[in-house]
């Protein structure tokens, strides 16, 4: 792997909302190379997206912070830039594509301009320059007759073309960090694969590093190099993707590959959804977020996180479940029988 | 706010020959005794400046043809001239028709042939500049009753012979009744015998205009800018926004001609239009204005205001020649009818007008004790044979040998206020008689009158009546036969009513002829046929800034006594 | 977009058939008839069957509307009952004082576009709360309560300006003199004030509803300035339904010069249109409505050119 780009410590981000303290992040550490991709996985609410948006200084201020972490940027700490430095890192050293190419266009500005504008931003080029440059961007996503569509605006744009349009703003400043979040969720399958394809030949040519955010294991297993499980603000699994898939131990991981249908299921897919409802981020327990909904529990859990534990090369967990029994558990998963090779 | 003049339609009768001499009092608008002493006396009077005068709407006209509501004849009273003009008398609350341009009034036995002598040098104002003649005033008049000129005011000369009686325009192309003697000297014959003739000649339709000059320049032309006799003449009209009057330097009337207006002495009078009665008042106290109406509510917030009582302004209420009344529904079961006439007297010994003068109507009001309003020639105190006495009341009502009606109807149209008058005379009759009930119907305006004249009403129907000219014969007319119909839509129907007043129109002599007109009013008051309620004063504030400020029963305004000190 | 143009155009016209049509409708069905009120109070009967008859208003209603279309067609508005002055007349008079009016109002108005943004930027700021409050007081006053009030303190009180009337101008509608300035104020105010409330209200709520909008983020996250966000993509956004509304609001512009136009003294449309109720003028009345209506429609067509200009959607899907 490259140079470190991102090494995220111990972030913690809260909304301070009249119903009580939001609590979306707590805790999270992570790191991320040149040319790695990151998956971050979990459902609505984990605070996948609230991570990186802190990471992009986008929360919204009152009334969401960063009350805790650091979050550096090669060597530089975003939490203490000033606000016109974080402007010259948007766009340019971390860009972002957004889950709904529907709604993430500005629907009364020309999609070439809407990319041009990132480039006279952030390089030195003038308003024509970046024009052609925003249609070779185009035409380098896989939008047929490009330079016909860079003066078109987003309602003339198919939702996959809308998507390839946000990556090419995305990577029209040669981004170190490339955030996705949820890039795929919003599309047809059959646009879906195409547009994955497209991020990572970008990551490729441009050598970035890719934090994905999505809740589909499968997306994460095509492309990412590392997985990191979130749920309730927490992460409570991370490691490399093989090692998430093949040899995951924590129960909230299990749930989530059992939910994942499979195409070597012989008989017909039996997806087993995860029990309960997602936990309530105001009254979280001081202890696994993941309490309520675990069939497997204990008494410590509710009340004391438990320390991260190694359980493999770069793999490590939180849980209260001692090593031995959570093999055992997982050995009599119908997901985990015949592990593949 | 603004009075639609009422008219009245006429009838008959009888003789004598008389010469109504002119009575000669001061200039037309009041005698000496009557002028207003102490805010507006300021020395003597000098020329100059502007006086300015707000019109409540745009006039429908403003030109003898048409003038018929009051913001068009504040307008024309200032530019044209008649026969005859309205005079305050020294009592200050009487007016009354005085000559102006008629030097001399011939009348026949049976006061159906007038001949009027024109006063010589009269002069139309530029760009006319010639002298009036007796055709002059014949041509004005024929052009009047012309039905393709569409005047709607033409029941005023009605009595002519020449006037179709079903259209009230002129039969054929000149009024067969108007003949030219000599050059200042015509002759008028009416259709039948009406002595108080005179009385309506103070109206705009019966004034002097350059006919030839009017069709020469064209009807709109003359509409927008006509020309008369008058001390002031129209400078511009600027439609729905403002009228401007200049003196007239070439008035003819240098020196004192009897009644007729002098000179004026502000140069110019400025008449912008105020439709907001409220905007108005707001303009006036601004010093923008040196006349206004007062809002409902605001009469006695404006005495009492510091500049009313340090003499910066005037405010008052000045008496018109209004009555409003109720009407009984005299040819309806449930009032109607000689065995009704306890019940009618009763409402009437109840009926508390000082409530609704001073509570109602801010004291603006006059409580009324007839028909005839006390501004009106020949009124005479104390002829109500009903006067309020509550305990009197159900006293008279218990004469009544009938079923009482299970609810008295009492008819208004919505709108103006009426469902308060309805209210406090309801409750002083059901204080004063309990047994009595009523039940009150506002109906729109516009189909109120349609149905009143439609004599769709039983019980009692609200009214209100105002002179278009200073004689009794107005008010008793409306309790004659053809009266009860088009008049107080009372349907009321005396003979004996009927036979006094066509002897009081025949009758020359005026002291007679009031006599004649008395009599006929204690009958119908004695039937009650109506309950007579109020007459209106006009609340007005003027700034002392302008002094010889008059104003008149009829609401006129003599512009040229204005001056400013 | 011509061809666009055009067909509104003829809509108008159709629009302006249905609104004669009502007109003459409406005031065929309320009671009343301005014979009545022609003849004098104290008419006869016969009287009053001469002058229904003489001017035209016994006939049938379709044949009164009939010949009042034909007469249209040739650019005929027909005459006051009253006065007998040409309606043609009496609008091309009235006209340029409502127009005048109306431009001011609308100027007034569009103040409150930069306020609702000012607001929204700040909010449940110390600004943004007063202002959303004033903006529903205001919001709520009846016109005529506001005008009084305001030629109350601003007229008699501090005298700074006249009470009612109109001034001179150049080309029908510009003030010319500063006195003539001076009387548009206070009117102008009184009814573009409470449309000030309305406009930045709803373009307060609009632009919050943007500013939360999927684009915006995207915007911040190229790293652009906060206000290279606001006014680059989120104002062009958050002002399009405010366009709309403030078409539609033109209507009740012209309802409101009505009452305006009483209460500050303005010869125009409104005080024409009101006069004309007062005394049952159909052909007054139908005229000013006319007007109105044009005035309406054609504003309302600006409008829509203006909102195709700034979103492509419309523009470009036509």
């Amino acid at each position: 792997m490259g140079e470190r780009l991102l090494t995220i410590k111990d972030l913690s981000t809260h909304f301070f909302t009249h119903a009580g303290v939001v609590k979306a992040v707590n805790g999270v550490s992570f790191t991320l190379d040149r040319g790695e991709t990151i998956g971050i996985v979990g459902e609505s609410g984990s605070g996948k997206t609230v991570a990186a948006m802190s990471l992009m200084r986008l929360i919204p201020d009152p009334p969401g912070k960063v009350v805790e972490g650091s979050l550096m940027l090669g060597d530089r700490d975003l939490r203490t830039i000033s606000d016109d430095e974080m402007r010259g890192v948007r766009g340019n050293d971390i860009a972002m594509i957004f889950q709904d190419p529907m709604t993430s266009l500005n629907p009364v500005m020309k999609v070439g301009k809407q990319i041009a504008e990132a480039i006279t931003l952030h390089q030195d080029k003038g308003k024509r320059e970046a024009w052609q440059m925003a249609a070779k961007l185009l035409a380098r996503v896989g939008i047929p007759d490009a330079d016909k569509r860079v003066d078109q605006y987003p309602f003339e744009f198919s939702g996959g073309m809308r998507q390839r349009a946000m990556i090419a703003m995305a990577i029209s400043c040669n981004p170190d960090v490339l955030i996705a979040d949820e890039p795929t969720t919003a599309l047809d399958v059959t646009i879906q694969a195409q547009i994955i394809d497209v991020v990572r030949e970008m990551q490729a040519q441009f050598d970035s590093g890719v934090i994905l955010i999505t809740h589909d294991l499968g997306v994460i297993a095509e492309i990412s190099d590392k997985v990191m499980v979130m749920y309730g603000g927490r992460t409570v699994e991370y490691g490399p993707v093989d090692e998430i898939f093949y040899n995951a131990h924590h129960p909230y991981t299990w749930g989530l590959l059992a939910s994942l249908p499979r195409l070597d299921e012989s008989e017909k897919t039996r997806l087993t959804p995860i029990l309960g409802q997602p936990p309530n981020l105001i009254t979280l327990p001081a202890g696994c977020p993941f309490t309520a909904r675990c069939p497997y529990r204990r008494e410590e859990c509710r009340d004391k996180w438990p320390a991260h534990e190694a359980v493999g090369p770069d793999h490590g967990v939180h849980c209260w479940i001692p090593v031995e029994e959570r093999v055992a558990i997982r050995a009599g998963l119908p997901h985990f029988k015949e592990p593949a090779a | 706010m603004k009075k639609p003049m009422r008219s009245w339609r006429g009838l008959l009768i009888v003789a004598a020959v008389l010469i109504v001499a002119a009575m000669l009092l001061g200039a037309c608008g009041s005698d000496d005794a009557s002028t207003d002493a102490s805010p507006t006396a300021g020395g003597e009077p000098k020329a100059g400046g502007v006086y300015n005068f707000p019109l409540g709407a745009e006039p429908i006209s403003i030109e003898p043809l048409n003038t018929q509501e009051s913001e068009g004849w504040h307008v024309n009273h200032q530019i044209f001239q008649s026969l005859y003009c309205l005079q305050i008398q020294s009592d200050g609350t009487t007016t009354k028709a005085v000559p102006d341009l008629a030097e001399k009034t011939e009348v026949n036995a049976d006061a159906t042939v007038f001949t009027f002598t024109i006063k010589q040098g009269v002069m139309f104002q530029a760009p006319v500049s010639r002298e009036v003649t007796a055709q002059d005033f014949v041509d004005s008049w024929n052009y009047n009753a012309d039905p393709k000129n569409k005047s709607a005011t033409t029941y005023i000369i009605a009595p002519i012979k020449g006037i179709d009686a079903d259209t009230g325009y002129s039969e054929g192309p000149q009024l067969s009744g108007l003949k030219v003697i000599d050059k200042y000297t015509f002759e008028v014959t009416l259709q039948y015998p009406f002595a108080d003739f005179p009385a309506t000649l103070v109206h705009p339709i019966t004034q002097v205009f350059p006919v030839d000059y009017a069709k020469e320049i064209g009807r709109k032309a003359f509409f927008d800018k006509p020309v008369g006799t008058g001390p002031y003449m129209v400078d511009t009209w600027k439609h729905n926004q403002s009228i401007t009057l200049v003196k007239n330097p070439d008035y003819w009337n240098t020196g004192d001609s009897g009644n007729s207006a002098t000179a004026g002495y502000v140069d110019s009078i400025s008449m912008p239009i105020y439709t907001d009665v409220s905007t108005e008042w707001l303009a006036f106290q601004k010093g923008t204005l040196d006349y206004s109406s007062l809002p409902t509510g605001n009469f006695k917030a404006a005495q009492n205001d510091p500049k009313t009582q340090d003499g910066t302004w005037t405010v008052k209420a000045y008496p018109s020649t209004s009555v409003y009344f109720i009407s009984v529904a005299m040819n309806k079961p449930t009032l109607g009818g000689d065995e009704n006439l306890p019940i009618r007297a009763a409402l009437n010994i109840a009926a508390d007008r000082e409530v609704v003068s001073n509570i109602v109507n801010e004291g603006i009001s006059i409580p009324s004790d007839s028909i005839v309003p006390v501004t009106i020639p020949g009124y005479v105190a104390g002829t109500n044979p009903y006067p309020y006495d509550p305990a009197k009341a159900q006293p008279k009502l218990d004469e009544f040998t009938g079923t009482l009606p299970s609810e008295i109807p009492y008819w208004f149209n919505s709108g103006s206020g009426h469902d308060k008058i309805a209210q406090a005379l309801v409750d002083g009759w059901t204080k004063a008689m309990p047994s009595l009930k009523f039940k009150l119907s506002g109906v729109e305006t516009n189909s109120y009158w349609t149905q009143a004249g439609e004599n769709k009403f039983d019980g009692l129907v609200r009214m209100g009546w105002i002179a278009d000219y200073p004689s009794i014969d107005n008010f008793i007319y409306l309790f004659t036969t053809s009266g009860g119909k088009y008049g107080s839509y009372s349907f009321y129907s005396n003979p004996e009513v009927d036979k006094l007043f066509e002897q009081a129109r025949a009758t020359v002599d005026e002291t007679e002829r009031n006599g004649l007109y008395n009599q006929a009013e204690k009958l119908i008051l004695t039937d009650a046929p109506c309950v007579p309620v109020y007459t209106y004063r006009d609340a007005r504030a003027t700034n002392n800034r302008v002094a010889g400020f008059t104003y008149n029963a009829f609401g006129q305004i003599n512009m040229w006594d204005l001056w400013v000190k | 977009m011509i061809a666009y143009i055009i067909r509104r155009l003829l809509q108008l016209v159709i629009v302006l058939f249905g609104v004669t049509l009502i007109t003459f409708g409406m005031l065929k069905l309320v009671p009343g008839d301005p014979a009545v009120a022609l003849a004098g109070k104290n008419a006869t009967p016969e009287k009053i069957a001469f002058v229904r008859h003489e001017r035209g208003l016994d006939r049938p209603f379709y044949v009164q509307y009939i010949r009042y279309v034909e007469r249209l067609v040739h650019g005929d508005l027909g005459e006051s009952l009253y006065t007998a002055r040409p309606v043609a007349e009496m609008i091309r008079e009235a006209a340029p004082v409502t127009i005048q009016l109306a431009v001011a109002a609308v100027l007034i108005e569009l103040l409150g576009i930069p306020l609702g943004v000012f607001s929204a930027l700040r909010q449940y700021s110390f600004w943004d709360t007063t202002l959303t409050t004033a903006a529903l007081i205001l919001w709520g006053i009846p016109v005529f309560v506001l005008g009084y009030f305001a030629m109350y303190i601003f007229g008699l009180k501090l005298d700074w300006l006249p009470i009612g009337g109109v001034g001179p101008t150049v080309l029908g509608i510009i003030p010319s003199t500063w006195e003539s300035w001076q009387t548009l104020i206070l009117p102008a105010l009184t009814l573009g004030v409470i449309e000030i409330a309305y406009i930045s209200y709803m373009q307060r709520a609009s632009m919050l509803e943007v500013s939360r909008s999927d684009f915006i983020r995207t915007a911040r996250a190229k790293g652009l300035t906060e206000r290279k966000v606001i006014w680059g993509h989120g104002f062009k956004n958050a002002v399009i339904p405010v366009m709309t509304i403030a078409g539609i609001d033109l209507g009740a512009l012209i309802g409101g010069a009505i009452i305006t136009e009483t209460v500050f003294n303005r010869p125009g449309i409104g005080l024409l249109i009101y006069q004309g109720i007062n005394q049952r003028d159909v052909a007054v009345i139908a005229g000013g409505v006319l007007f109105a209506t044009f005035f309406f429609v054609f504003a309302n067509l600006l409008v829509d050119l203006g909102y195709a200009w700034v979103d492509p959607r419309v523009r470009l899907e036509d």
